[in-house]
């Protein structure tokens, strides 16, 4: 394998694929936004429309460097590498109400969160599908970047929905991954929630990295992803949970971002990285702690793309994930995410025809300017506390985490 | 939540005849502290690490050599602790841990009539303490405080399992204090918790999101004036 060059690569069979490579692919259709649960839930597919719509709008995609792929589904084989064949069985029951109330607590479905809604299997193989497509973008060649904004359900489990997740895109991706490329898998996960799901799924696997900055579990859902969570069996050391203090802002997440990710991927060597960029970090989300801006997701998908130039020819696939404030966010920081993939600049200015409808349809001031300037939101009350919290989490982190994955010592 | 579901039930254990350093390879073996000493299924002494490591000899004691061999020969019947302070496996587990703590103890053996049934140490009685908070499922934890009379605390369970259909997956509700205010801690079985927030602060009552200790987060407002375009240098 010849690094540095870009260009297609089977890690399997060793094939290399000749293309040009400053592609990248956006994987929409809209049969994505058919993963809906109803109106007032906070998972919105209209979140995405309004991103599409805003990329559209700045010319950012559907030319010939950077082309919007439709995706295909993802087949019940491709789910059932990672999940039971009784909770996909239960999942195509539940939406013709076939499932008794056992059963549909069994599998997490039918609750608030996850209720039941007709063609929910099909929905759900969908944007599974959409991340394979983002995957096999990547993969082939014909990108070298590619992002599924409707992918990153990372709360579901192998036998049970949680957290507005069905089927886990990213698990099932990374088996894809595993299978027909053989390739080794970083999963870099970004958004404020703890990437459970994922985490169970691939908790012993040593091939797979799997990466989680979040919102401490102490403060919020799902409650998990402590530092000394770090894998079992052979996977031990190949889980690194980086839990940050409520009311994190952006120097203090960057911060932690880049004392760690560069050297992770380093000690890792991931033939390619799986980013999922929910964007419920940020400051105006209503079901986070999380003060950043778009500065934050910004940096941290540039630094990603860095660090695949220089890990792995710079094979990186991204999805969305969380992300609820969807008039004042989740637009912008998703074309930022997708300008920051492009590797083009993007001026502040939002249109104004594109603002005014954004403005009816939220019934609120919305943000003008594509990213959060300084000084727009105020100070987090917990500046200091936080500050020193993530650093010491930081430090743990290279502590008992990092030795592990590197070689260096044994981890006691 | 009686001792018989919290205890440790296949328990290590030693006789009088077992000599230090065996006791001691035991210990260190199986991580625990506490060693119940037995003849037949009777309980008949206790010896704890503590015991133990204060037969050993200093690292820079003269005489190693004697003190090394009192370790092979000396038994765990001439160390052992006799005055055991045991409990049934029926007692609440909350009896037993005032038990432990009123009387400075690390375990308590568990006898069913005479017969050693298993062991609870403050281990178990600090996991059943982290359990008990519901923090085993994927969930939320907020506080909700309210007046301790009758019928709060149901108004705020059923606002939230009835009406908003949310499962409760743990809910500890602290003594009170002065201020005669009753404290629930909840763990809420949702990734959405605000709805739930929003509408017990609507009923009056005080709601922190995790804690009333922390700050709580008020979604600021986008005022027009910071995000002047004009305040921007506009990248291109």
């Amino acid at each position: 394998m010849e690094r540095g060059s870009h260009v297609g690569l089977d890690v399997a069979t060793g094939a290399v694929t000749h293309a040009p490579l400053h592609h990248t692919s956006l994987v929409w259709s809209d049969a994505l936004a058919s993963y809906r649960f109803h109106a007032e839930h906070p998972l919105n597919p209209r979140r995405l429309e309004l991103t599409l719509g805003l990329i559209g709008r700045l010319g950012l995609a559907g030319d010939g460097a950077r082309p919007i792929v439709a995706p295909r589904a993802a087949t019940e084989d491709e789910v059932l590498a990672v999940h039971a064949p009784e909770y996909i069985a239960a999942v195509q029951r539940a939406a013709t109400g076939q499932l008794s109330a056992e059963l549909l607590a069994r599998y997490g479905l039918g609750t608030e969160d996850v209720p039941v809604v007709a063609g929910m299997h099909e929905a759900s193989l969908h944007i599974a599908g959409a991340t394979l497509t983002a995957a096999d973008e990547v993969m082939s060649g014909r990108a070298r970047r590619a992002f599924n904004p409707s992918g990153g359900l990372h709360h579901a489990r192998r036998a049970e929905a949680a957290g507005f997740c069905v089927y886990n895109d990213l698990a099932v991706a990374t088996r894809w991954l595993q299978r027909q490329h053989g390739a080794r898998v970083m999963i870099l996960d970004i958004d404020a929630h703890h990437g459970d799901g994922t985490q169970w799924i691939l908790y012993d696997d040593p091939e797979v990295l799997k990466v989680s900055f979040h919102e401490s579990g102490a403060f919020l859902f799902p409650g998990t992803g402590f530092v000394d969570e770090m894998g079992s069996g052979a996977g031990h050391g190949y889980t690194v949970n980086v839990p940050l203090d409520a009311h994190t802002e952006d120097d203090s997440f960057i911060g932690a971002f880049d004392a760690l990710v560069p050297e992770l991927a380093q000690a890792f060597r991931p033939d390619v990285i799986l980013m999922q960029c929910g964007c419920d970090s940020h400051v105006l989300d209503p079901l986070t702690h999380l003060r950043c801006t778009t500065r934050m997701i910004e940096h941290a998908v540039a630094s990603a793309c860095a660090v695949a130039d220089q890990v792995c020819d710079g094979r990186l696939v991204a999805t969305g994930g969380g992300g609820y404030a969807i008039h004042a966010v989740v637009p912008r920081a998703w074309t930022l995410v997708w300008a920051g993939l492009c590797g083009v600049q993007v001026a502040d200015a939002l249109p104004e025809d594109w603002l005014r409808a954004l403005r009816l349809e939220s019934g609120s001031e919305v943000p003008v300017l594509l990213r959060d300037p300084e000084g727009a939101f105020p100070p987090s009350p917990r500046r200091a506390v936080a500050t020193h919290a993530n650093a010491r989490t930081v430090e743990a982190v290279r502590r008992q985490v990092l030795p592990v994955l590197t070689g260096w010592g044994l981890a006691f | 939540m009686l001792v018989r579901s919290r205890m440790t039930a296949d328990v290590q254990t030693v006789s009088p005849e077992t000599t230090l350093a065996q006791a001691l390879a035991v210990s260190r073996a199986h991580r625990i502290r506490h060693l119940p000493v037995v003849v037949g299924e009777r309980l008949v002494g206790l010896v704890t690490d503590r015991d133990l490591r204060l037969a050993m000899p200093p690292i820079w004691a003269d005489h190693q050599e004697d003190l090394q061999i009192a370790l092979r020969t000396r038994t765990v019947g001439e160390l052992m602790t006799t005055r055991i302070i045991t409990a049934s496996p029926d007692l609440p587990v909350e009896e037993a841990g005032k038990l432990l703590y009123e009387n400075r103890i690390g375990c308590l053996p568990i006898l069913d009539e005479d017969r050693l049934v298993g062991i609870l140490t403050e281990t178990d009685l600090l996991r059943a303490f982290v359990e008990l908070f519901g923090t085993a499922q994927p969930s939320s934890r907020i506080e909700v405080r309210m007046s301790n009379k009758p019928g709060e605390l149901a108004r705020v369970v059923r606002l939230i399992g009835i009406e908003h259909r949310i499962n409760i997956t743990g809910l500890v509700v602290p003594p009170v204090d002065a201020s005669q205010d009753s404290l629930a801690i909840m763990h809420l079985q949702t990734l959405h918790p605000r709805p739930i927030v929003e509408a017990l602060i609507k009923l009056g009552y005080q709601v922190g999101w995790p804690s009333l200790e922390l700050p709580q987060q008020d979604t600021p407002e986008v005022t027009p004036g910071v995000w002047n375009v004009d305040h921007m240098s506009v990248s291109t």
